[in-house]
C-alpha cells in the first residue's frame, strides 16, 4: 500500500530523513519508535505532504501512485490520514461544521456522492456514540479549549468518519492519562481491518500494549536501524534508546 | 437678502457641494423652525471648510483626489422601482424604508407600527414626539464640531428623514433603511441621505440600514444619521454597506447616550470602492454601555477605512469594540479607533480590539488604536493584530481532505463569525451573513 524508498527529507540545510526505506500493506500495523529528534515525526508529516519539507531523493508511492506529485488534501482524499500530535484549535468552526464539510470533501473526491443534513447528522451521531463520547463535542468550536484527551479522542472520530486507508499516528499518546489513552486505543483497534493499514509514531513503548502492532522500527538519526516484530518494542522499554545510539555508531 | 446670496463654500470641493448649494437656491424649509436652525448650525460649520487632505491625521490614509475630481449630479426622484428592488424585500422581514438614490419612496416604505413615527424632518415639526427628538439633536450639535462631509449633509434642507421611537415601545421585528444606488448611466450620482434617530426611555428596536448598488454606474453617498438614545433604552443598530465598487461611500454615525442607556452597532463593509464609516458616541449619563462591532472586507484596489471615537464622559460607562478585517489583492485598510476617557469618567470599563487578515503580499492595513485616558480608576485595554491566515490551521483543514480554497475559506468564515455572532437577532444575523458569503463567492 505504501512504499517508502531512499526517502531523503530535508528542512532548509538541516537534513532529516537520510534514506528511508519503508513497505506496508493493507491490514498491517507498523510502528515507528525512537528517540527525540531521530525524525520519526517528520517522516509522518511527510506522508501527509507537510509543505515545509523538502523532499531531495527517493520514491514515496501510495497505492501505487506518486505522493510526492500530490497535493495534501489530494492525498487525505486518496485515504491518507494522520492524526496530529498537536491537532490544532479552530475557534469560529463547530466540530460538526467541519466533520461534514470534510466527509463530503472526502466523499466527493473518491467519486462517491455526498450526504445530505440528516445523513451527516446520522453518521456523525453514530461515531460519537461508538466512541463513547458526548454528543455536545459535536458543537463546540474544533480543538477550542478541548483537553489533551478530548482533542486525541477528537483525532480518531474524524478518522471514524472520513475512512482512510493508511491512518497515521504521530505521538497520539503524548499528554494523554492512562483511561484517555485507553478510549483512543480502543477507537484504533476498531478500525482495524484487512484493507487499512496503521503507521504508529511513539516515542513510548506504552500505546503499543493497546495498539499491537505486527512491526516495529528503530529510527535515529534519520535512518531506521532496527526493524523486528512487537518483542523489539519491549526491548526498548527495557534497555532505553541508548542501545540504539551505541549499535548506530557501531555500524 | 437670504443666505444663498452670502454663502461661500471652498471650490476645492468640486461638485460634492452641488446638492448643498441648490438645496440653498430652493430656500424650501421655513426660517425660525427647528429643522432651519439644523442647517444653518450644519451651514455655518461647513462655511469655508478645507477639503481634509493628506496632513490631516484623521484622513492620512485615506486620499479624496479620486473622489474630488469626479463630477457628480443629481439623479431624478424615480416614479417606478426596479423590479430587482422587490425581489431584494425577500431577504430580510422588516418594515421597510425604501430610498433609492438619496430620495425617499413612500409609495414603496411600509407603515409604522404604533409607538414609531418615521418621515420627513418638516414633518417631523407637526409631531409632538419626533419634534423633542430633532430638539435634543440640535441642543447636542451646538456642542459638536461635526465634520465637513457630516456637516455637508446635515446643512441640506429638503431631504432630512427622521424615525422617533416612543418611551417603552419594544419592537423585535427590524426597521429597515433599503438605501439602493440605481444608476444605470455613464454620468455619475450622489445620494445625501440624513437621518435622526430617536429613541424614547426604554424603548428596545432594531434597525438595519443597507446601502446597495443595483448598477454598476458610479455613486457617491455621504450619509449621516444623529441618533439619541434616552435614558434607559436600547438600540440595535445594523448597517451593511454593500455597494458596486465603482462608488464612493462615507458615513458618519453620532450618537448621544442618555443614562443607562445602550447602544449595539454591528457594521458589515464589504462594497465601495472608497468607503470611511465613522462612528462616534458620546456619554451624556451614567451606566451606558456602548457595543461597537464591525467587519470589513476589501479585494482588487478598494479602500476600506473605519474610524470609531467613544467619548467616555461620564462615570460607570462600558464600551465595547471589535473590529475584524480581511484585505485582499491591492485593498487599503485603515482602522482609527479612538477613545476618551475624561476626568470625570471613573470606573470606565473600555475594551477595543482590531484584527485584520491580510491575504495577498499587496494589501495594506493601518490600524491605529488612539486611547486618552485622564480619569485614574479606569480598566482600559486595547490590542491590534494584522496577520495572514494560519498556515498550521491550513495544513490541518487540508489534511483533511478540504481544498487549499476550501480550507481558507472556511478560516476566513470562523474569524469573522465572531463579528457576526455580535448580531443577537437571528434573523438579521442571517442577512448579514448571506451577504458576506455572497462576498466570498463572488
Amino acid at each position: 500500500m505504501l512504499s517508502i524508498h531512499q526517502l531523503k527529507v530535508s528542512i532548509g540545510e538541516k537534513e532529516i530523513l537520510k534514506g528511508i526505506d519503508l513497505d506496508i500493506k493493507a491490514g498491517e500495523v507498523h510502528a515507528i519508535m525512537g528517540p527525540n529528534g531521530s525524525g520519526k515525526s517528520t517522516l509522518a508529516q511527510v506522508i501527509a505532504g507537510r509543505e515545509e519539507y523538502e523532499v531531495t531523493s527517493g520514491t514515496l508511492t501510495y497505492k501505487g501512485q506518486d505522493l510526492l506529485e500530490m497535493e495534501i488534501d489530494e492525498r487525505a482524499r486518496a485515504g491518507i490520514f494522520l492524526a496530529f500530535q498537536y491537532p490544532v484549535e479552530i475557534p469560529g468552526v463547530t466540530t460538526a461544521h467541519f466533520l461534514k464539510s470534510t466527509i463530503n470533501a472526502v466523499r466527493k473526491g473518491r467519486g462517491q456522492n455526498e450526504l445530505n443534513a440528516v445523513e451527516l447528522l446520522k453518521l456523525m451521531r453514530s461515531k460519537v456514540q461508538e466512541l463513547g463520547m458526548d454528543e455536545a463535542f459535536l458543537k463546540r468550536a474544533l480543538n477550542e479549549g478541548f483537553s489533551g484527551g478530548e482533542k486525541k479522542k477528537n483525532e480518531v472520530l474524524q478518522m471514524a468518519v472520513l475512512e482512510p486507508t493508511l491512518c497515521i499516528l504521530d505521538e497520539t499518546d503524548s499528554g494523554l492519562d492512562i483511561d484517555a489513552l485507553r478510549v483512543v486505543a480502543d477507537g484504533v483497534n476498531a478500525l482495524r481491518n484487512k484493507d487499512r493499514a496503521f503507521l504508529i509514531v511513539t516515542h513510548y513503548q506504552r500505546l503499543l500494549e493497546y495498539i499491537v502492532p505486527d512491526y516495529v522500527h528503530v529510527l535515529y538519526d534519520g535512518r531506521i536501524v532496527q526493524s523486528g516484530g512487537k518483542e523489539l518494542a519491549l526491548k526498548l522499554e527495557d534497555i532505553g534508546y541508548d542501545w540504539v545510539k551505541e549499535t548506530a555508531v557501531v555500524e | 437678502m437670504t443666505i444663498a446670496d452670502t454663502y461661500q463654500v471652498n471650490t476645492d470641493w468640486g461638485s460634492l457641494t452641488t446638492p448643498l448649494l441648490r438645496s440653498l437656491e430652493k430656500q424650501n424649509g421655513v426660517a425660525g423652525t427647528l429643522v432651519d436652525h439644523l442647517h444653518q448650525l450644519a451651514l455655518a460649520q461647513f462655511q469655508n471648510a478645507q477639503v481634509p487632505g493628506r496632513k490631516n491625521e484623521d484622513w492620512k490614509y485615506t486620499p479624496l483626489r479620486e473622489l474630488l475630481n469626479t463630477k457628480f449630479s443629481e439623479s431624478a426622484q424615480p416614479h417606478e422601482i426596479n423590479p430587482a428592488i422587490k425581489a431584494s424585500f425577500k431577504e430580510l422581514d422588516a418594515v421597510r424604508i425604501v430610498i433609492v438614490n438619496g430620495h425617499l419612496m413612500p409609495q414603496f416604505s411600509d407603515s409604522m407600527p404604533d409607538g414609531i413615527w418615521f418621515g420627513m424632518l418638516q414633518d417631523a415639526l407637526n409631531e409632538k414626539k419626533a419634534m423633542r427628538h430633532l430638539e435634543y439633536i440640535l441642543g447636542q450639535l451646538q456642542l459638536t464640531i461635526m465634520t465637513p462631509f457630516e456637516a455637508l449633509t446635515t446643512g441640506m434642507t429638503s431631504p432630512g428623514m427622521c424615525l422617533s421611537i416612543e418611551s417603552d415601545v419594544q419592537f423585535s421585528r427590524p426597521i429597515h433603511f433599503l438605501h439602493i444606488n440605481d444608476n444605470a448611466s455613464e454620468i455619475p450620482t450622489y445620494a445625501y441621505p440624513y437621518k435622526i434617530i430617536g429613541m424614547g426611555k426604554n424603548a428596545n428596536v432594531q434597525i438595519v440600514e443597507s446601502f446597495i448598488s443595483l448598477n454598476v454606474g458610479i455613486s457617491f453617498t455621504n450619509s449621516v444619521n444623529h441618533i439619541c438614545v434616552e435614558s434607559g433604552a436600547h438600540l440595535h443598530h445594523h448597517r451593511l454597506q454593500d455597494e458596486n465598487t465603482q462608488s464612493f461611500h462615507i458615513n458618519m454615525t453620532r450618537v448621544f447616550q442618555e443614562k443607562d442607556s445602550e447602544y449595539s452597532s454591528v457594521a458589515v463593509e464589504i462594497g465601495s470602492k472608497l468607503m470611511r464609516n465613522n462612528i462616534e458616541v458620546i456619554h451624556k449619563g451614567t451606566g451606558i454601555t456602548s457595543n461597537l462591532f464591525g467587519l470589513f472586507m476589501a479585494e482588487d484596489r478598494q479602500h476600506t477605512d473605519t474610524q470609531s471615537f467613544i467619548d467616555h464622559a461620564t462615570p460607570h460607562c462600558e464600551s465595547h469594540e471589535l473590529y475584524k478585517g480581511i484585505l485582499d489583492g491591492y485593498a487599503r485598510g485603515v482602522f482609527n479607533g479612538k477613545i476618551i476617557v475624561r476626568p470625570d469618567a471613573q470606573k470606565t470599563n473600555a475594551f477595543q480590539q482590531n484584527n485584520t487578515l491580510i491575504l495577498s503580499h499587496d494589501a495594506i492595513m493601518d490600524s491605529k488604536p488612539q486611547l486618552e485616558i485622564f480619569a485614574d480608576d479606569v480598566k482600559c485595554s486595547h490590542g491590534a493584530t494584522i496577520g495572514q491566515l494560519d498556515e498550521e490551521a491550513l495544513f490541518y483543514l487540508r489534511s483533511r481532505g478540504l481544498s487549499r480554497i476550501q480550507a481558507s475559506t472556511l478560516l476566513q468564515h470562523a474569524f469573522v463569525g465572531e463579528v457576526l455572532n455580535k448580531c443577537e437577532h437571528e434573523e438579521i444575523r442571517n442577512y448579514l451573513s448571506q451577504k458576506v458569503e455572497a462576498k466570498h463567492h463572488d
